[in-house]
Order: C-alpha cells, then sequence, then structure tokens
C-alpha cells in the first residue's frame, strides 16, 4: 500500500510537475496563433524528455553518481566545462523566468504590481531551497500544479469538434495567415520549452539525494513514462484552449493574464482561482528545481560538496551558488525587463543548448564501467540517436529563426 | 596603421549605434507589414479587454486578475504605438498611417477607460465600454483584411 501511494504520489507530482513558465507561456501562444497545428512538436519533445530523463535516472540508480560528476570524469573537464557552460546559462535564464513567474502569478492574484514581489519571492525561494525538505517541495508543488488542470477541464468543456482537432494535428500544416519560418520557428521553441535541460539535471541529482539504487528503476521509470505524457496533457490542454478562445479572436498572447483567460470564459471564477494556484504552483517547483540544477551542476562540476540533505556548513559553495543565483534573478528583473520576454529567450536558447547537454548523457549511459548491466540498450540508444539528430537540427536552426521572424512576429 | 585598425570597428560600431537612434524610415512594403504587425497587437490588446470586461460582466472573473489583464493590454499597446508613432511613412503611405494611428488612438483611450472603470469597480460603466470596444475590435478586424488584401 506505502509503495502505491508512493509511486501514485511520484507520477503526481511528475504530472504537476512537468509544465513551467516555458510551456505555459509558449504552449498559450502557439495554442492562439496555429491551434493544434504544432501539436506534434509537444508529442515529439515529451518522448524525448523521457528517453533522456529514463536514461540519466538510471545513470543516477546505477552508478549512484550524478550526471556532471560522470560527464567531467567520462569526457574530460574541457568537454565538460562546455557542457556546464551551455547548460547553466539555459537553466540560469530559466530560474530567471521561474521567479519572474512566480511574480506575475502573485500579481494576478493580488493586484498588487510584480516589482514588489520579486524580492519577496526570489529570499521566499531561496529559503525554501535552503530550509525545506526535498521531498516536500517536489510533492507540495507538483501537486500545487496540478491546478492547471483546470487547463484540460476547461477544453473539454468547450466541447470542441474533436475529429477537426485531430485532422489539424495530424497534418503537417499551418494556417493560412502564418509564414512557415514563423512556424518552424515556434515549432522550435515549443520543443525547447518541453526539452529543458534541467529537468534532466534536477531528475538525477535528485535522485542522487534520495539514494537511488537499482530497486528504484521501476519507479523512476513508472514517473517518467506515466507522469510526463500526462504532464505533456496539460500543455496540449492550455494550447487547445487558448486555440477555441484566444485564436479566434486574434489574440496574440503576451503576457500571462492572457494564458488564464479561456479558463476563466469556461468555468468562471472558481476555475480560475485553480488556474492561479496552477500557476504557482507549476513556477515556483520549477524555480526550485532550476535553483537548485545550478547548485548541483556547478558544485558536481567542481568537485564541491553539494546537496540538500548536506548542511549549509558542510557545503557551504553549494548554497552560496543557490543563494548568489536568487540575488542575480531579482536584480535582473528588477531592471523591469519583461519575465515573459526571458522566457521567450529562454527556450529558444534551450534549443540551442541541448546537444551539449543530451549527447554527454548519451555517452555516459553507453558506459559499461559506470552502468553495468544497466548500460543502455538497442532501443534506447536508437531513441537516443533520433534525438541526437533531432535536437542538433532544433539547435542549429533555433538562433537562425529567431533573428529571421524577430522572435516569431 | 594600427591605430586605424583598431578605431575603425568603433567608427562602425558607433556609427549603427547611431543609426539605431534615428526614426526609421521604412519603404512601402516594409511599413505596410509595420502597420499589419501594429494593428495585429492593437487587436489583440483590444479584444483581451473585451473579453475580460465580458467575463466581469457575467461575474465570471476575479477583480485582481482583470486589473492586471487590462493594464497588460494597455502596456502592450502602449509598446505597440510607440514604435508604430516613431516611424516616418512613405509620402504614398500617409492615409494608411493616419488611420492605423487613429484607431491605435481610439483603442488606448478605449482601453484607459476600462482600466479605470475595473479599478474603480464601476459596473455602471461597464456595458457602455463594452459597446465602445466591440465597435473598435469590428473595424480593428476590418482595417486588418484590408491591409492585408493589399
Amino acid at each position: 500500500m506505502k509503495k502505491i501511494f508512493a509511486l501514485t504520489l511520484g507520477v503526481l507530482t511528475a504530472i504537476g510537475g512537468f509544465v513551467d513558465i516555458g510551456d505555459l507561456v509558449t504552449s498559450a501562444q502557439v495554442g492562439a496563433r496555429f491551434g493544434l497545428s504544432l501539436a506534434w512538436v509537444t508529442v515529439v519533445g515529451i518522448l524525448g524528455i523521457m528517453v533522456f530523463a529514463e536514461m540519466s535516472g538510471r545513470v543516477a540508480a546505477a552508478s549512484g553518481r550524478s550526471t556532471f560528476d560522470l560527464v567531467r570524469e567520462r569526457l574530460g573537464p574541457r568537454l565538460g566545462l562546455a557542457n556546464l557552460t551551455a547548460s547553466m546559462g539555459v537553466t540560469g535564464l530559466t530560474f530567471i523566468a521561474e521567479i519572474g513567474g512566480i511574480a506575475l502569478a502573485l500579481e494576478l492574484a493580488t493586484s498588487v504590481q510584480r516589482f514588489l514581489w520579486i524580492p519577496i519571492v526570489a529570499a521566499l525561494v531561496w529559503l525554501v531551497l535552503w530550509r525545506v525538505k526535498f521531498s516536500i517541495i517536489e510533492n507540495a508543488f507538483g501537486l500545487l500544479g496540478l491546478g492547471l488542470i483546470a487547463f484540460a477541464v476547461a477544453f473539454w468543456q468547450m466541447g470542441p469538434d474533436w475529429g477537426h482537432l485531430a485532422e489539424q494535428a495530424a497534418t503537417f500544416a499551418k494556417p493560412g495567415d502564418e509564414d512557415w519560418s514563423t512556424y518552424a520557428y515556434y515549432g522550435v521553441a515549443l520543443f525547447g520549452a518541453a526539452m529543458t535541460p534541467y529537468e534532466v539535471f534536477f531528475f538525477s541529482s535528485g535522485g542522487v539525494e534520495e539514494g537511488w539504487s537499482e530497486r528504484d528503476i521501476p519507479v523512476m521509470r513508472a514517473n517518467v513514462f506515466i507522469g510526463f505524457p500526462l504532464g505533456g496533457l496539460l500543455s496540449l490542454g492550455i494550447a487547445g484552449a487558448a486555440a477555441l478562445t484566444l485564436g479566434p479572436l486574434g489574440v496574440d498572447v503576451s503576457s500571462l493574464s492572457q494564458v488564464g483567460l479561456p479558463v476563466a470564459t469556461e468555468l468562471g471564477k472558481i476555475g480560475l482561482a485553480v488556474a492561479l494556484v496552477g500557476f504557482f504552483g507549476a513556477t515556483f517547483g520549477a524555480a526550485c528545481e532550476t535553483g537548485l540544477s545550478v547548485g548541483y551542476s556547478i558544485s558536481q562540476y567542481f568537485g564541491w560538496q553539494w546537496g540538500k540533505y548536506v548542511t549549509p556548513t558542510q557545503a557551504s559553495r553549494f548554497h552560496a551558488m543557490m543563494l548568489l543565483s536568487a540575488v542575480l534573478a531579482a536584480v535582473v528583473l528588477l531592471t523591469t525587463i519583461d519575465p515573459i520576454m526571458v522566457t521567450e529567450f529562454s527556450v529558444v536558447f534551450s534549443a540551442v543548448a541541448l546537444p551539449l547537454t543530451y549527447l554527454p548523457i548519451l555517452i555516459v549511459a553507453n558506459d559499461e564501467d559506470y552502468m553495468g548491466k544497466h548500460t543502455n540498450g538497442v532501443l534506447a540508444n536508437f531513441f537516443g540517436s533520433v534525438y541526437m539528430v533531432i535536437v542538433v537540427v532544433a539547435s542549429v536552426a533555433a538562433l537562425p529563426l529567431m533573428v529571421w521572424t524577430k522572435m516569431g512576429q | 596603421m594600427r591605430r586605424d585598425l583598431t578605431r575603425s570597428p568603433l567608427i562602425v560600431v558607433a556609427a549603427l549605434l547611431l543609426a539605431g537612434c534615428v526614426p526609421q524610415s521604412p519603404d512601402q512594403d516594409t511599413f505596410r507589414d509595420r502597420s499589419e504587425l501594429a494593428i495585429e497587437q492593437t487587436v489583440s490588446a483590444v479584444e483581451s479587454t473585451l473579453l475580460v470586461l465580458r467575463l466581469l460582466m457575467r461575474e465570471d472573473m476575479l477583480t485582481n486578475y482583470a486589473e492586471i489583464a487590462v493594464h497588460d493590454a494597455q502596456d502592450s499597446l502602449s509598446a505597440a504605438s510607440g514604435g508604430y508613432d516613431a516611424l516616418n511613412p512613405p509620402r504614398q503611405l500617409d492615409q494608411l498611417y493616419s488611420s492605423t494611428s487613429t484607431l491605435m488612438s481610439d483603442a488606448s483611450s478605449a482601453v484607459t477607460d476600462t482600466r479605470i472603470a475595473v479599478s474603480r469597480d464601476s459596473a455602471g460603466d461597464f456595458a457602455k465600454l463594452e459597446k465602445q470596444l466591440s465597435k473598435l475590435a469590428k473595424d480593428l478586424h476590418r482595417k486588418l483584411e484590408e491591409v492585408r488584401a493589399r
């Protein structure tokens, strides 16, 4: 019974924790402009993150060591540093976007300006990272993130023409008034949002923190193979609701307030309040994950003592990195930069950094010295290789598309 | 010789920065594209405000949320009209510039009025504002189709 409860909780938190500010904004933007014609990208992205999350979780469980630790040891400090720089740049940007997202959610709930919330939120995130237990962070915010189910319910309530939507999703076509370049740009952004690098770092480092062993691999796989796709359905729900409500009106999503409007249209005040809780849970959970990922990755690369279970006096540099990140995020956001714009940049740069993030994981997962009998099999290598090709294409295309389309204008 | 080489990139950078400070004078095609984008952004802001207002009238919207949503629409409208007003239109497209600017200005006034009414919770003004925004939204959609058709 206890095992079933743990499994259910793991799956639920994986669902609630799957969506972050990048998914929220990008899914709504894409839904409003392209309907469900880019839904296939979300599906490809979810499959991709499942492939690499399972791989990095297996690495953690089989070797008892985290990704960056192994990457530096296996590939040498130079390639490790390239991996660290690319991943940290994106994770840092995502952390800023998540802190901004929490402030925006609180602004929507209270109508108090986000600039007042930003320092409070940054301090609160740091405090939670410092003082609150790992399992509580994961479960509490993952469960609060389940509030985003309001989008899926609203989408269902709208009673869409499922046949038409299925046709739209299955056909490789764009709406008539959009360019192929814009279609491709948003496709890459959506892919970057689904495959954000921090998710695998957090997943594997979290596994090491919780002392995963070979016995935990089935539970880890259940989280990945059940929780992630169901979490992905939330992204599709956000896109679908935006497609039916905002698309026909010509609303181009440029703020978090617009993202929630479809829910209010269908489910009224209560639905909107639930969605707001979802915004808060999803962004707070992701801020904790990205904040921890910054600390994990840098500490693991340099061989410092790290971990939430280690006291701050023993892992001072790990905790200092998280404190610095929170201060930096607040400072950047207080320059009045739009958090939604930071989010847009973060998902595109996430796509750029993908090969440097995932190639080392693929290499380490094929190393029998670390993995023993859990070395990648044919299936994992097939999907891993196919996805390496896809991430390289997305990475190469991301920046030219961003410049060419003026960020999707 | 060495000094010349180090100076030349600086001159190029300075020239590019100065060029960025001069109001742009786009050609006709570019100006039409910029007008289309400005109208699209205005449509988005007006329709968002209208949706929020209708939800408030149905009592399906949280007041705090509504205030911020309308404020966001006003911000995006300000950014759009700021960018558009900074353009120097080609002489042949003066009419397009003038009609687009007028629509954007009307939209800005209507959204500002809505923001004030929402923050004051003046439910009595909502019906009048809803009518005004609906008409504006129709005009904007018509204008957008007109610009796209050219």
